[in-house]
């Protein structure tokens, strides 16, 4: 596969997925501040194995599995992290950020923050990323089953979050 | 899979049953922010729009009415708000031309990281057979083969397989005891055991030298004196060996880390860019210096003890004996003189080619000679210096650091 190619597979799945993956990463992140770093590595960790991005069908998934992945140890960090202190969110500095200081107060992604990891997981990969339910259990390495558990688990809970005060 | 489809299907089971258990109660913030002109009918649930800056919009009501199931509305509600929850977020500007810059980057550092891998296996193969041999050949002088070990010979040869087995510079007890391990494992079958008593035991060597070696820290310069360089005389193709002496001349032993630098100045009419200096491998020109392989790796110096490094002087061929005549008259051999000056630590030698003899009267051959110095690795000064003289173009072939007669 010549460089070339590549190169145009990137910016092609740049511009088809990024916002997605993006957003994919919001959700499923608890901070905002890493969102465009886990998504940047994910696509570094996909197109830089060659056999990864020979498939460009399966490119999409390839992201998303590591998007996901890379969440859930961004997220590991984070609370090891915060055991150790607890530390302010970063300044968002540049004026772009904007978008993400509104995701903060967003009441639904408040809720979200408040679901349990596998429950926030299910909801985020079935309703936002579309996926069925066998591609959800798929991509989380959980069976069907635990996946319609989870997902309604998480619906209910995060209903409940939605109508107390905030 | 497109992210931006996301249809309502209603009375999709698949769908439904993902939370079918409580599906009477409808998702009721869901509805709640769905910018959907409404029919008033959310009103009820006007607290929950408690100043929320980014719903704004929310205006109480369902565009879905409530000729939908709760539970499909929940699904797509969900789906709707998870999408504009995320939906003002835009990539940073310079984040495709980074992805542009990394992943080429990072596919360099994959491959570099598989090629060291495969190379470390190919390597430490070699390395393997290359100790074997080491430990057999070093027999043939009184060094037991385990100080024979191959990491710090000089050959090129050797050193390329000492990559393999990791360059063990410093003595570390536990490094050296890996190494040396493997080596009795070998040995034991292949040499005399009596050159290796108690070789088996735990790795450890059972040389002097080399028990010596875990206590002994490396040399210091001040701690290497008393160095002198001398040459033998040369045959009759103008080859010389000579080598360069160092003593330990503290009261404490010390390890030699490194052969030093063997560095040639010409002097007169010595073609400068002519003169090379080169590790000795076995089979080269300089067939007279010890072979590689028997060469210490470390050397322990006791107080008052030294070591040598030996070099050969071969001249250019076809240069005739200084290396660089290229007229049929016969040049003047060389006539290497140890430099008196040699003995002096860290003066160099000052002998010039006004030492040398004359070069005849033809004119042609240039007067030269080459200065040969040797600095110990622990640092400046030059420890001794010799003067080859009649010496115009040529190599000087090295070896590492070798046990002082």
């Amino acid at each position: 596969m010549a460089a070339g190619t590549t190169v145009d597979h990137l910016t092609e799945t740049y511009r088809a997925h990024y916002r997605s993956l993006l957003g994919l990463a919001a959700l499923l992140l608890d901070d905002t501040a890493s969102c465009e770093d886990v998504v940047q590595e994910a696509f570094i960790r996909v197109h830089s194995a060659r056999r990864r991005v020979r498939d460009p069908e399966k490119t999409l998934a390839y992201l998303r599995q590591t998007v996901v992945n890379l969440s859930r140890s961004a997220l590991r960090r984070r609370i090891l992290g915060l055991k150790l202190l607890s530390k302010p969110m970063p300044d968002m500095a540049s004026a772009e950020e904007g978008a993400y200081e509104q995701l903060e107060r967003d009441q639904l992604i408040k809720a979200m923050r408040g679901l349990q990891r596998r429950q926030r997981e299910v909801l985020v990969l079935r309703y936002f990323a579309d996926m069925t339910e066998a591609q959800v259990a798929e991509t989380l390495g959980i069976s069907l089953g635990s996946v319609k558990a989870y997902g309604s688990r998480g619906i209910a809970a995060l209903r409940v979050a939605m109508e107390a005060p905030a | 899979m497109n992210d931006d489809t996301y249809e309502p299907a209603p009375g999709n089971p698949d769908r439904r049953d993902a939370h079918e258990p409580d599906g009477t109660a409808p998702l009721s913030k869901a509805a709640d922010t769905d910018d959907t002109a409404g029919d008033g009918q959310g009103a009820d649930r006007g607290d929950l729009d408690h100043g929320d800056p980014t719903s704004g919009d929310v205006d109480h009501g369902s565009g879905h009415g409530s000729g939908h199931g709760p539970d499909v509305m929940d699904e797509d509600a969900l789906r709707r708000l998870l999408h504009g929850a995320v939906d003002e977020l835009e990539p940073s500007p310079q984040s495709l031309e980074h992805l542009r810059r990394a992943v080429p980057a990072r596919r360099t550092r994959r491959r570099q990281a598989l090629v060291g891998a495969v190379a470390a296996v190919v390597l430490g193969g070699a390395a393997l057979p290359a100790l074997v041999h080491v430990a057999t050949t070093g027999g043939s002088d009184d060094r037991p083969a385990i100080a024979g070990s191959s990491h710090r010979t000089p050959g090129a040869d050797q050193d390329k397989h000492g990559e393999g087995s990791g360059e063990t510079r410093t003595p570390r007890p536990s490094g050296k005891g890996g190494e040396d391990k493997r080596h009795t494992g070998k040995d034991d079958k292949k040499t005399d055991p009596s050159k290796k008593p108690g070789g088996d035991s735990g790795g450890v060597a059972p040389d002097p030298s080399s028990t010596l070696n875990a206590t002994s820290p490396t040399c210091t310069r001040a701690q290497l004196g008393s160095a002198t360089g001398t040459t033998g005389t040369a045959d009759a193709e103008g080859r010389v060996y000579g080598s360069f002496r160092v003593v330990n001349i503290s009261d404490t032993p010390c390890t030699v880390q490194g052969g030093g630098n063997v560095s040639p100045s010409p002097q007169g009419g010595a073609d400068s860019s002519r003169i090379f200096v080169v590790d000795h491998t076995s089979g080269d020109e300089a067939g007279g210096l010890p072979d590689p392989a028997t060469a210490p790796g470390q050397l322990i110096l006791k107080p008052g003890q030294a070591y040598e490094v030996r070099f050969a002087w071969i001249p250019q061929s076809g240069g005739g004996t200084s290396g660089c005549s290229n007229t049929s008259t016969t040049p003047p051999s060389p006539d290497p003189t140890p430099d008196s000056a040699s003995a002096a630590d860290g003066e160099p030698s000052s002998g010039g080619p006004g030492d040398s003899p004359g070069t005849g009267g033809d004119g042609e051959q240039p007067a030269g000679s080459v200065l040969v110095s040797y600095t110990p690795e622990a640092g400046e000064p030059v420890a001794a210096s010799v003067t080859l003289n009649g010496a115009c173009a040529g190599t000087i072939y090295r070896t590492g650091v070798l046990a002082g007669s």
